[in-house]
């Protein structure tokens, strides 16, 4: 069985969100809502100032705290790493999401057509019709409707249901078809890299074997899957700096 | 509704079923309340909980959890002292408490109801919710024990409680010809007052006593266990959430029942039934819940302060001197207050029902003011990761539904007072002479 | 009688909770992916088995004298 990791090279990011773009188009997730997030830091007095970056998907953690306090099982890790939601059978209650250290997870705190911009863009508009054709959002990959995995649950994608909890899936609609997830493929510096972690050829273990990787928030216990190199840890003197401004 | 309007010449006692024009005024108040409250879930529901200032942790700066689960952790806690007192007194045959049973019986399942209410309304998919609970309930997850052991245990065992506790009372009143003589006779259900029955009733009322204080001691610690267990909050994580979550509950829930109790005095023309002994008990249990419940503020306090976790401290500040320093200051204030008006009694031996009303408001609005500041800081300020300090304040939304909540609650008591005696009619006294 | 019943409501209902408890969470699960109880509907169980010591108070004070 294959057991999937991600690596983040710090020495090679250089904090241009790519990655966040690529998730929310592949995942359709609403307004606000960033399930790849880059914190922009900053640190020390001007001028002596430095910024770093690190980018933040959900760890899928080993030992998910999330997945213990869900009262319903629809937080659930899968014998392959991943850690899903099943839209299908969460009922609300955000507990996962407080139970995880890395503030990774999202309600959906309206319906999908809602969250989809709507404010920011009409998209009755006439112009903007030449250009989509008439197409109205919401926009769907119709990838995330279908079940996957030997439990065969409704876990891919985001913006389903409004009531229910979201997070990075690792894109389990793409690695199911053996590919990487759409941050990894999107990220022109090669900073992010995926892959099984059990099969001593792939990319990521060659990478694992030449550079000595570190987690975050090791102290919580939780074990991350994901995994980063170079860099170094965040501390509270750290300032997030550019944080998104889009609002649900 | 079942509640019958003037019966002329009527002979329940204790003013039931005669609706005056104030009690007339007072349920349509609260219908409307309630009504409002509906009006504004029900917004909720077609929109979405965007329509409420809830928001995600992290990128978003907000608390996940609002209003709604403070308000069911203020509920839950309230429920806890109500049917505790009354089941102590039966056990140890607290002669002086008895009046106040069915009062204190009433307080629990009141405010389990609108407490686990609450739940449901803060939950993404309410009816989702009930219905996965019952198929997939996990007892890993700490709220197991708020939707399986208090909603299927403790709100059903308390019920049973109340209407087997009233068993005797309402075979009284059934005899009584009125509107509500069919209620009145469902609940005394053939009741005869033989011998052997009240042998029975006895014993069951003793073991359900013996048995229920336990359960509901079990089963509201999981309420701070839902916050306990949280190594990734700071502020949440520790082993002292479940007996700290019992202290304050113990503290709001006697402070409800001690002015619920002088309103029924009230209600009831002052009467000798409530005497001044009952509330020299309850004013002495208040002083010792509410001194450990400060007791347990200050030590959380001082650990915060002096913690030496970067992020512990950083979220002490934000108590002390941030931005919700306010409602920091004004609950220890206002508990220390509570506190000092007991004590100032306890020193005097005098229990006036005045003050002791004052001290208990004082009392319940700290708990209520402390249950939101273990909820909410944690949630905006103790994010591991460096993200933006974020920031919460309920909307009026959220403080529609609350209110619809505590209208509902009264609601509910007062039907209850004007469908039943609320003082017992017979001695309940030797509940365990023979068992 | 009245006795027999309550008895073996109170014995029965400690016992269904006891299953649905150990039904609901998942112990000696194959695999980390299987977090579900072992049948859907366990804590049902569980819920049944408060009612019905519940119930058994309710029963041993209710049920009519040609029961005893
Ligand atoms: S990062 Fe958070 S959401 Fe993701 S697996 Fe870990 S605890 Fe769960
Ligand atoms: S929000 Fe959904 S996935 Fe998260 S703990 Fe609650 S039921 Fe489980």
């Amino acid at each position: 069985m294959a057991k999937y990791s991600m690596v983040v090279d710090l020495d090679l990011c250089q904090g241009c969100r790519a990655c966040t773009e690529a998730c929310k188009i592949e995942n359709n997730t609403g307004s606000g809502i960033f399930w790849m997030h880059v914190f922009r830091f900053e640190e020390g007095e001007y001028p002596e100032t430095k910024m770093s970056f690190l980018p933040r998907p959900c760890q899928h953690c080993d030992n998910a705290p999330c997945v213990k306090v869900c009262p319903v099982g629809a937080r659930f890790k899968r014998e392959d790493g991943l850690v899903l939601t099943d839209f299908d059978r969460c009922i609300g209650c955000r507990y996962c999401e407080l139970a995880c250290p890395y503030g990774v997870n999202y309600f959906t705190w309206q319906s999908p057509e809602k969250s989809h911009y709507q404010d920011v863009v009409d998209w009755e508009d006439d112009d903007l019709a030449l250009v989509t054709g008439g197409l109205v959002p919401p926009y769907k990959n119709p990838d995330l409707d279908l079940k996957y995995g030997e439990e065969q649950r409704y876990t891919a994608g985001g913006n389903h249901a409004k009531g229910v909890i979201e997070k990075c899936t690792f894109c389990v609609q793409r690695v199911e078809k053996g590919m990487n997830p759409a941050c990894v493929e999107t990220c022109p510096v090669n900073a992010l890299i995926f892959g099984d972690t059990d099969s001593p050829d792939s990319p990521i273990s060659h990478y694992l074997r030449v550079r000595q990787p570190w987690r975050l928030l090791e102290e919580a216990g939780t074990h991350p899957r994901v995994m980063y190199v170079g860099g170094k840890p965040p501390n509270p003197s750290l300032k997030e700096i550019e944080r998104p401004k889009a609002e649900v | 509704m079942a509640v019958a309007t003037q019966t002329s010449g009527s002979l329940l006692p204790q003013g039931v079923g005669r609706i005056t024009r104030t009690w007339r005024l007072f349920f349509l108040g609260m219908i409307l309340i309630a009504g409002f409250g509906l009006y504004a879930y029900l917004r909720e529901v077609s929109s979405g909980m965007i329509v409420t200032n809830m928001r995600d942790t992290g990128t978003m700066g907000g608390a996940p959890w609002g209003l709604y689960v403070v308000m069911v952790e203020y509920f839950i806690g309230v429920s806890f002292a109500g049917i505790v007192i009354a089941a102590v007194s039966r056990v140890f045959r607290i002669r002086e408490l008895q009046p106040i049973s069915r009062i204190a019986e009433l307080l629990t399942v009141g405010s389990l109801m609108v407490g686990l209410l609450a739940v449901l309304i803060d939950l993404g998919h309410p009816i989702r919710g009930v219905v996965n609970m019952l198929l997939y309930a996990r007892p890993q997850s700490p709220f197991f024990g708020t939707f399986m052991l208090v909603a299927m245990g403790v709100l059903p065992a308390s019920l049973v409680y109340l209407y087997l506790g009233a068993r005797q009372d309402a075979a009284v009143v059934a005899e009584q010809p009125s509107r509500l003589q069919r209620l009145h006779r469902l609940w005394a259900a053939g009741y005869s007052d033989t011998e052997a029955e009240r042998l029975r009733h006895r014993k069951v009322m003793f073991w359900l006593s013996v048995g229920i204080v336990p359960l509901i001691v079990v089963a509201l610690s999981t309420e701070g266990l839902v916050f306990g267990i949280q190594v990734g909050r700071p502020g949440w994580f520790g082993s002292l959430q479940g007996p700290d979550f019992l202290v304050l509950a113990a503290a709001s829930g006697l402070a409800n029942l001690l002015v619920l109790t002088a309103i029924v005095r009230r209600l009831l023309g002052n009467t000798d039934r409530i005497g001044p002994s009952v509330f020299k008990w309850l004013g002495r249990f208040l002083l010792v819940a509410a001194a450990a419940a400060l007791y347990f503020m200050i030590v959380e306090l001082i650990t915060l302060m002096y913690a030496t976790p970067e992020h512990e401290r950083l979220l002490a500040d934000e108590l002390i001197r941030g931005s919700y320093a306010w409602i920091f200051w004004v609950s220890i204030a206002l508990m220390a207050a509570g506190l000092v008006l007991l004590l100032v009694q306890a020193g005097t031996r005098r229990w006036q029902i005045g003050p002791l009303v004052l001290a208990s408001v004082l009392i319940s609005t700290a708990a209520l003011a402390e249950r939101y500041l273990t909820v909410i800081p944690s949630q905006t300020h103790a994010t591991l990761l460096p993200y933006e300090p974020g920031s919460y304040f309920p909307n009026w939304i959220e403080f529609a539904v609350v209110a619809g909540l505590f209208a509902l609650g009264a609601l509910l008591i007062g039907l209850f007072i004007k469908a039943f005696p609320i003082l017992p009619l017979t001695d309940d006294e030797e509940v365990i002479a023979d068992a | 009688m009245r006795r027999t019943i309550t008895v073996t409501l109170v014995v029965a209902g400690l016992a269904l909770m006891v299953i649905g408890m150990l039904a609901a969470a998942p112990w000696g699960a194959e695999s980390v992916a299987d977090g579900d109880p072992t049948f859907t509907g366990a804590p049902i169980l569980f819920v049944l088995g408060i009612g019905s010591v519940i119930g058994a108070a309710l029963l041993y004070e209710l049920l009519p004298d040609r029961f005893e």
